[in-house]
């Protein structure tokens, strides 16, 4: 890997209470790589995109974007150095229109840069396109995680941050959400997805880490997870997608 | 009998403009923001007090005070939101409880500290107090103003939240704080200025209502009903809802109380929120279909 770093864990602990939800967490990420983060419900993947985001302080080690340590910068400080977040349950603004809410992923921007944006966004997922005036809280699950990311995307960032785009989505729906992911990173973009739906991420991602019980238990090319017995066995399950009941992988190393 | 029906009228707009200039911080503070502050009502008081210092030591009217007393009240505001409302919100669960029985303790301080500083008599600012001829119709010029000045302030804030980048952030932030922080917005920040500027649109109402209205320490909770019940009818949060709900108040009061006196006035009044309430449980022009 020759690219530029741009994201950097090294031996992270975070939580919410006095016992660390996520242990002593290495990784990096490359300028243009897609990193999947799979796990079980629980696992403390959340915790870790959340840690990212500055959403719930570190115990223990260093976070680095663009080699830079975010330190105890606030999120929006975080989204302002380029770190996109599309946090988990979707968090839109219920009663502000689609324009207005990808808007205000660029508010610092002029009005004529917001609105070249926009459209941008809209390009990215032409579904929104006839949905443009309509009130976020009207929308469909796939609808309303498309407005989440597109927000996240607003702001230009170098870093995408995904937390479980693809919850109470339907294959389809989740299929078409990762397509255009995909036209994004033509782009250079870097993205960070946590998913549940392991099929669905290790799909996209380049590399992926397996998480239990707030610890990495394996890590490699997506590919490569993908096709591991015991992976598989723990995180697709046998009902397929999206099952919010998968395993644990049990004695993984 | 059509000189007195039109009075009546024209009376009762106006009062709609006093009650909505003092439900207006309120309708950004709770109806936008969803903080409650029960101490709005002593901060409008408190801001006709300072605005009757200032007259009775430094005969400054009003109209000038007005200004003044809003940007005191804006820094109180700041003050009341970083210092108090941000920590115990920060704080997490129950946030809204808490909040509820933080500005609950903030009315007694400040009812209390206005009754250490000007006792407890009534006071108001003799201001205005001629009429203007309209037809057949005596207008109070006080009434006049101060509906003037309310109306106008609605309409810049709904401007203001609508129109605006900053506006909207606003509403973001109070839809979804975590949200609007991962989209970039500095929602401390905006917190405080949506708190401060709530609290000086309370102080400033106050510097004019005491005009029309003798301000007492005591005087605040009752305000504070008031302003909650004008918004709730209104639709949280929409300015130009409030502004319909006042103006409903205003004439629905000056009417029963024309017709069948003060007691069945405050009376009725209630008795049109329930109905709204039971009809259209959202208000006047609230939206349903909260996600």
């Amino acid at each position: 890997m020759t690219s530029r770093e741009v994201l950097r864990l090294a031996d992270v602990s975070a939580g919410y209470s006095k016992a660390a939800a996520i242990h002593g967490i290495d990784m990096i990420l490359h300028a243009g790589d897609t990193l999947a983060v799979v796990g079980a419900n629980g696992a403390g993947k959340s915790t870790l995109l959340r840690a990212i985001m500055g959403q719930i302080p570190l115990m223990q080690g260093e976070i680095l974007f663009d080699a830079a340590p975010l330190s105890h910068l606030e999120t929006y400080r975080r989204a302002r150095l380029g770190i996109g977040y599309a946090p988990e349950g979707r968090q839109l603004f219920p009663d502000m229109i689609v324009e207005e809410t990808l808007e205000l992923g660029a508010s610092r921007e002029t009005r004529l840069e917001r609105r070249r944006r926009i459209e941008r966004m809209l390009e990215i997922f032409p579904k929104l396109q006839p949905l443009r005036r309509t009130r976020c809280g009207l929308l469909s699950g796939g609808e309303q995680q498309m407005v989440a990311i597109g927000r996240a995307l607003m702001g230009e960032p170098r870093l995408l941050v995904l937390d479980e785009p693809s919850t109470g989505l339907a294959p389809r729906v989740i299929s078409e959400l990762y397509t255009s992911l995909r036209s994004l990173l033509v782009s250079g973009l870097t993205v960070l997805v946590a998913e549940q739906n392991a099929r669905a991420a290790l799909r996209f991602a380049r590399h992926a880490i397996i998480f239990e019980d707030g610890r990495i238990v394996a890590r490699g090319l997506a590919r490569d997870l993908a096709k591991d017995e015991r992976i598989v066995e723990a995180y697709f399950g046998l009902s397929g997608e999206a099952n919010p009941a998968a395993g644990r992988a049990g004695n993984l190393p | 009998m059509l000189t007195t029906f039109f009075t009546l009228l024209v009376l009762g707009l106006l009062w709609g403009g006093v009650y909505l200039l003092m439900a207006e911080g309120l309708n950004l503070i709770y109806g936008v923001m969803k903080v409650v502050n029960l101490a709005h009502g002593d901060f409008i008081v408190l801001g006709g007090l300072l605005a009757f210092s200032l007259f009775s030591n430094y005969a400054m009217t009003p109209l000038v005070a007005f200004p003044l007393v809003a940007l005191l009240l804006f820094v109180i505001g700041l003050i009341v939101q970083r210092g108090m409302l941000e920590r115990i919100t920060a704080a997490g669960p129950e946030g809204e409880l808490r909040t509820l029985l933080a500005t609950f303790g903030l009315s007694y301080v400040v009812s209390n500290a206005s009754f250490l500083l000007w006792g407890s008599q009534f006071q108001s600012i003799p201001f205005l107090q001629g009429s203007i001829q309209i037809g057949p119709i005596a207008v109070p010029e006080g009434l006049a103003a101060s509906s003037l000045i309310a109306f106008g302030v609605a309409l810049l804030v709904h401007a203001w939240l609508t129109a605006t980048i900053m506006g909207k952030s606003v509403h973001a932030t109070a839809q979804s704080g975590l949200g609007a922080a991962s989209a970039g917005l500095n929602i401390r920040k905006i917190r405080a200025l949506a708190f401060a500027l709530g609290s000086a649109m309370a102080g400033g109402a106050g510097a004019l209502v005491i005009t029309l209205i003798p301000f007492q320490t005591s005087t605040g909770g009752d305000l504070t009903v008031q302003a909650f019940t004008l918004i709730a009818l209104g639709g949280l949060g929409n300015y130009l809802g409030a502004w319909l709900a006042a103006e409903l108040l205003g004439l629905t009061e000056v009417f029963t109380q024309y017709y069948f006196g003060s007691n069945a006035a405050s009376a009725v009044i209630y008795v049109v929120f329930i109905g709204v309430l039971v009809f259209r449980p959202q208000g006047l022009l609230g939206k349903v279909g909260r996600v």
